[in-house]
């Protein structure tokens, strides 16, 4: 393959390198800006360095945030003694847009996974400890375990739960079960086998 | 469930070959190394995904090529056609698997089990033969077409082990962790492992109490003599248990086989590896050739190990009896009578064995036979009428009649 262009080469070699993105979608946007006026181009890489250099770690909550607190840290419509623990930032947006929990988070930025060389020093279980350990404020009374139901979310949900049983802190974790709107006959065994075990009493 | 057709394309050592089966008997013949078996596993392919003799999918694309296809097309009792692609590209590596022209992304869920399909071969030999590992995926590839849940345990089960063998070697050999944090994490990991392991042991011993009677009777259909074969479950926490004898629930299990664990949790630590669990459990085949034993429950010392002790013609009985009783028990668990694949059993096991089998062919579904000679085509008439049986010779990757 002969190309005609350097840069337009190493524009389509970094869109490639995104994730869920391959060689041709790459190509595709690549192609996209180059007809784009300059303007627009400008706009773009100023918001991709931006977020590079403005976000940073929530001091509490260890969510992306440009400001030393986050929004829903230092929300004063927030209950500060429930604490939902998620992986990743994106979960908090997914809890977000139930509007239906009304406490802190932590993100932990990853999970325990030994095979992937990570450790609980690896994400972020300390500052988790830091901020329970914390006297100032309120009290944490529940401790929301909102992992992964995979393996390496299960044990990681045993580890923290043998972690912090001294603490005296309420621990639980969501239910796993039938998603609603679907039918039985659709869920597959394991779901369904959680499921009947997770039951509750009408 | 009825196989109706297949094509192969740059798969093995056919370039490109459309097969058209016949509901009851294929035949099919030809000299050695000219692709008889190649069939069989192409049709494995569409039944499980994979290839029932384990190999890779890049050693299946004919050579020189890039990618091979398999087209295939079930028939089940309701006469519903399934039609089956499964695409293999070397490079970019690539394997995709569409049912009814959409793509299957869970083949546990979609393929796996759907077209049951029992499969014998010399090599099944390696069942009494063989190795631990090989008797233990005889079992979980046939109680897993009968239970969803038991496969997506042994997936669960897998990646637990990989974690935790990790999280040791991790310790042992880069020093990730404080001696604290490993005990630690290692106590969450055997929690899991134990929980999961019990799942696993507890289904392979009710399985065992089911398959007994399926075993039994298929073992004196085969036998004239009055022995009696017995399979027992072996683990180094549980010991040999019988089959049949009650069996525990998945708690007590799963405490017994986490304190074993926590026991020798300083050994695994030590040794960097896991050191119990149903990964390392094995089945016992035994033998009792006591004729007055028959009716009263026999003391396991009396009934003699197949792996030590029989002769190569017991070896070939129980193999045969432990597949025919897959079969019966597959058919009943889905309903539908299995595909029975039987490749190269005519000089390879007793047979007498096999003659006893084709005695009573009638009483099975689809049948896929592969032999050397043609002669054994003759037999096959006393059974079944001209338009049951497709006769296919193979030469060197094409069928010339």
């Amino acid at each position: 393959m002969v190309s005609t262009s350097d840069a337009l080469d190493s524009l389509i070699e970094e869109f490639s390198k995104l994730p869920q993105i391959g060689r041709k979608t790459a190509q595709r946007l690549a192609m996209y800006i180059t007809r784009q006026p300059r303007e627009e181009v400008e706009k773009f890489s100023r918001a991709l360095l931006e977020t590079k250099d403005k976000l940073k770690f929530c001091s509490v909550c260890c969510n992306i945030t440009e400001d030393e607190v986050c929004r829903i840290c230092s929300s004063s419509k927030r209950s500060s003694n429930v604490i939902c623990v998620v992986e990743e930032p994106q979960d908090v947006f997914a809890v977000e847009k139930t509007n239906e929990f009304k406490g802190l988070y932590h993100v932990l930025h990853g999970i325990i996974s030994p095979l992937d060389g990570i450790g609980p020093n690896d994400i972020k279980i300390s500052e988790l400890l830091i901020r329970l350990g914390k006297e100032n404020g309120q009290r944490v009374e529940e401790l929301i375990l909102a992992l992964n139901p995979t393996v390496e979310g299960e044990t990681t949900i045993l580890y923290l739960s043998k972690l912090l049983r001294p603490l005296d802190i309420k621990i639980t974790r969501i239910a796993r079960g039938i998603p609603i709107g679907s039918d039985l006959e659709f869920a597959d065994e394991v779901t369904l086998a959680k499921a009947l075990e997770g039951r509750v009493t009408v | 469930m009825i196989l109706k057709k297949i094509v192969l394309k740059n798969f093995r050592n056919y370039d490109k070959q459309e097969l058209i089966f016949n509901d009851k008997f294929n035949f099919i013949y030809g000299n050695n190394g000219q692709g008889k078996t190649n069939i069989l596993e192409g049709i494995s392919y569409s039944a499980f995904g994979k290839s029932f003799l384990g190999s890779a999918e890049a050693d299946c694309v004919r050579f020189g090529e890039n990618e091979f296809h398999i087209e295939s097309e079930f028939e089940n009792d309701l006469e519903n056609i399934d039609h089956i692609v499964i695409s293999y590209s070397l490079n970019p590596r690539l394997k995709s698997i569409h049912r009814n022209k959409e793509k299957v992304t869970a083949l546990s869920s979609e393929i796996f089990g759907r077209y049951p399909m029992v499969y014998l071969s010399p090599k099944s030999l390696s069942i009494t033969y063989g190795n631990p590992s090989d008797r233990r995926k005889f079992f979980d590839i046939l109680i897993s077409q009968a239970s969803r849940l038991y496969l997506d345990h042994l997936r669960e089960f897998a990646k637990i082990l990989k974690q935790k063998n990790a999280l040791l070697k991790n310790y042992s050999v880069y020093k990730k962790y404080t001696y604290k944090e490993l005990r630690d994490l290692l106590s969450s990991y055997n929690e899991k492992f134990s929980e999961v392991s019990a799942q696993i042991i507890f289904r392979r011993l009710n399985f065992l109490k089911e398959f007994k009677s399926y075993f039994e009777k298929n073992f004196s259909f085969l036998l004239l003599q009055n022995h009696k074969g017995y399979i027992n479950y072996n683990s180094d926490v549980f010991g040999e248990i019988t089959t049949g004898s009650d069996t525990a629930d998945t708690d007590f299990i799963r405490n017994k086989l986490g304190k074993h664990i926590e026991e020798t949790a300083d050994e695994e630590i030590a040794r960097a590896i896991t050191l119990s669990g149903p990964q390392r459990d094995d089945y016992v085949f035994r033998l009792n050739k006591t004729e007055s034993g028959s009716s009263r429950e026999i003391n396991l010392k009396e009934a003699f190990e197949i792996k030590y002790f029989a002769s190569q013609g017991e070896h070939k009985t129980f193999v045969v009896a432990l597949k025919l009783a897959e079969y019966d028990y597959l058919k009943d668990k889905k309903s539908t009578s299995p595909v029975l694949l039987l490749d190269d059993v005519l000089s390879e096991l007793d047979e007498n064995r096999v003659s006893k089998i084709i005695s009573h062919l009638k009483d099975y579904g689809q049948i896929f036979l592969t032999t050397t000679g043609k002669n054994y085509n003759d037999n096959l008439k006393q059974f079944y009428s001209e338009e049951e049986i497709s006769v296919f010779k193979i030469d060197n990757g094409k069928t010339v009649e």
